[in-house]
């Protein structure tokens, strides 16, 4: 647990130190805005803070680590605890879907997006019922929403570019 | 007597919209949505609203509130009907009515239990709109002479909201606001027009799209952590007697109407949402029970007060939000990231320039209380069958509506990365024990905070000092110190009180 906390203590500081190395570039403010401050004082104050922040955090950690060592509270999960076989598909399968809809459009797209998620969440048996029951469930989700959003809120989704869109 | 008639011609000034039919099947359809929505373990209102926010941009701003209205109030108390029939709090708002609820399901009464709950609900929540009805318009007059230096002080009174929305560690909920308010600096600077943390990419000159972000962070985040989970939540249960005595009812009126008062009182505080209230409710009322032995073994007032104050705190929760522009919880958030979207701003202005959609607000939830009941009395058997929906086809739905839901803002792919990329840094957020709420608020306040004390420095020509010398900012800004030390000083009481008994 403690190991995880110094992880993230380390991440805030990156983050913090990228935002504050980042703002340098940002221009000066113009005389008639100086009181205000520029582009980069309100974002510099937020890096500062946040890396106190990760201090603090990693300060603690490390507190109870050393307090903690050798028992069953100091051992820090593995990533793969983190992200499973399935949580790792459907996040991969949800960035292609983003990408590949403007090329196979809204409809064909969203119906292989839920097909191939429903299948990988079920553990579906190669059954010849279960494949008609994913598909035809698929088909149908597809067609609520694209009634919802499209012939109902009239929002204009991509036809494809391999359809012409 | 001005006073009533004057809230009383507010509360009625937007009749005319529900001369409209679809306007009162809005209402139905979010209340539906709503129950269905809360009673699923592991959806919960804030994600409710965030992803149905999308299928409102067709729609006009008072179509689109009531069936928001709708899917808030329906989801507070739909949690109660799995926090009954499964010790499953559909949402974290039922988990005090799940003590008393599940014990009395397990006597077979779940029937009676969700019973009680929804007039529970109804009558909590009337009470609550009522106390939106008479404070609100005097608050927003107070509000009306507000400027940017009122405007950075309420924004960081609601910013110490964090001290209480951070589970276990504040350290967390302080990092976590901190990064909120990081995401919100992308985008292009407020006076100078400078783009900052856009990486070049055109989707973020605006900024990060505020629905695709919440969607992404209460959505995605959500859909990702059930699917990390390994078990399914699969019970059936039968229930009868639904319709509850009246007999019983009036026996416990002033029950009901405390724990509403706390229920009002709770909401409207910018620190807390229904959680906090039910279970304030079923501490105070269990402290004043004859039987405090009969709590947490099925007593039908162990439903009755958590569930009259969490929906009683739907009321209580827009004041500040309505008044102020100042979101009490996430649920009111996602509530002005979808009136921004219909090009709305929350606030005392609204109240002068868009009285009718107040009354809207108010009318619209009236008439899902309504719906509520009668939902909630013939229908509860129906909606607790959805509990055992298979999550392997309820999770991918939610997860394509949310993705769709964000592109339809703007009709940009763009949006979608923003939800997934949120939803991805939610998920991780969870995992290493940093809440997301702290950081929704900080995204949300961020901008506003930026801007208002950047104006306050430019025109004080750099004396901060303005903030602590206007008597309403600093009166804010004392309240905001009281908020924050409150629970230290309470805590030093209670140690002083305990050594003097020794």
């Amino acid at each position: 647990m403690q190991k995880r906390d110094i992880f993230t203590a380390v991440c805030m500081l990156l983050i913090g130190g990228f935002i504050y190395y980042d703002s340098l570039k940002f221009p000066m403010p113009v005389e008639y805005l100086k009181f205000g401050g520029g582009a980069a004082s309100y974002p510099r104050l937020l890096a500062v803070i946040l890396i106190i922040l990760a201090v603090l955090l990693l300060k603690e950690s490390r507190a109870l680590l050393k307090a903690r060592r050798g028992t069953e509270e100091a051992v820090s999960p593995r990533v793969r605890d983190l992200i499973s076989g399935s949580l790792t598909f459907i996040l991969i399968l949800s960035l292609a879907y983003s990408y590949i809809i403007d090329f196979i459009g809204f409809r064909l797209g969203t119906f292989l997006f839920l097909m191939a998620a429903i299948f990988k969440l079920k553990g579906a048996k190669p059954a010849l019922s279960s494949v008609l029951s994913v598909v035809g469930l698929s088909a149908v989700a597809t067609g609520v929403i694209y009634a919802l959003f499209h012939l109902l809120v009239r929002v204009p989704f991509p036809v494809g570019k391999i359809f012409g869109g | 007597m001005d006073f009533f008639s004057d809230a009383l011609k507010l509360y009625f000034a937007g009749i005319h919209y529900f001369f409209d039919p679809t306007m009162i099947l809005l209402v139905l359809l979010g209340t539906i949505v709503g129950i269905l929505n809360g009673s699923i373990p592991g959806l919960t209102s804030t994600m409710g609203l965030a992803v149905f926010t999308p299928l409102t941009f067709g729609m006009n701003p008072a179509k689109a509130i009531v069936f928001l209205i709708g899917i808030y109030q329906g989801s507070v108390y739909g949690g109660s009907i799995s926090a009954i029939i499964v010790n499953i709090p559909g949402t974290p708002s039922a988990i005090a009515t799940g003590l008393d609820g599940y014990p009395m399901c397990q006597r077979g009464e779940a029937g009676r239990a969700i019973g009680f709950s929804t007039v529970a609900s109804f009558l909590g929540g009337l009470i609550g709109i009522a106390a939106l009805t008479f404070t609100a318009p005097s608050l927003a007059r107070v509000a009306l002479g507000f400027s940017a230096e009122e405007y950075v002080a309420l924004v960081v009174l609601g910013l110490s909201i964090i001290a209480y929305i951070s589970p276990g560690s504040l350290l967390r909920g302080m990092i976590a606001g901190t990064l909120g308010l990081v995401l919100g600096t992308v985008g292009q600077d407020p006076m100078t027009a400078y783009p900052r943390f856009t990486f070049n990419l055109i989707g973020l000159f605006s900024g990060l799209e505020l629905i695709p972000a919440l969607i992404g962070f209460f959505g995605v985040t959500e859909v990702l952590n059930q699917i990390g989970k390994k078990s399914a939540i699969r019970v059936f249960q039968e229930f009868k007697n639904i319709i509850p005595g009246l007999g019983v009812i009036a026996r416990l009126w002033a029950l009901i109407l405390r724990s509403s008062l706390i229920g009002v009182f709770v909401g409207a505080t910018p620190a807390a949402g229904g959680s906090i209230a039910a279970m304030m409710a079923y501490g105070v009322e269990k402290r004043m029970s004859k039987d405090p032995e009969k709590w947490g073994k099925g007593t039908l007032e162990g439903i009755i007060a958590p569930e009259s104050a969490n929906n009683a705190s739907v009321g209580g929760a827009f004041i500040p939000m309505l008044t102020l522009g100042i979101p009490g919880d996430p649920m009111t958030a996602v509530l002005i990231g979808a009136l921004m979207i219909h090009g709305l701003k929350t606030g005392p202005v609204l109240f002068t320039a868009h009285a009718d959609f107040v009354s809207s607000i108010f009318i619209g939830n009236t008439l899902s209380l309504i719906f509520l009941l009668i939902l909630g009395l013939c229908c509860a058997r129906y909606f607790a069958k959805m509990i055992n929906s298979p999550s392997y086809i309820l999770m991918p739905l939610i997860l394509a509506f949310c993705m769709i839901g964000s592109y339809a803002i703007r009709n940009s792919l763009f949006d979608i990365y923003v939800a997934v990329f949120c939803g991805i840094l939610g998920y991780l957020l969870n995992k290493v024990k940093i809440p997301v709420a702290p950081l929704t608020l900080g995204l949300v306040l961020g901008p506003m905070l930026e801007e208002n004390f950047r104006r306050v420095m430019i025109l004080s020509e750099g004396k901060y000092t303005t903030l602590f010398t206007r008597p309403i900012s600093a009166s804010i800004l004392m309240i905001t110190v009281g908020f924050l030390f409150y629970p230290h000083i309470r805590s030093w009481f209670k140690k002083k009180k305990g050594g003097q008994r020794m």
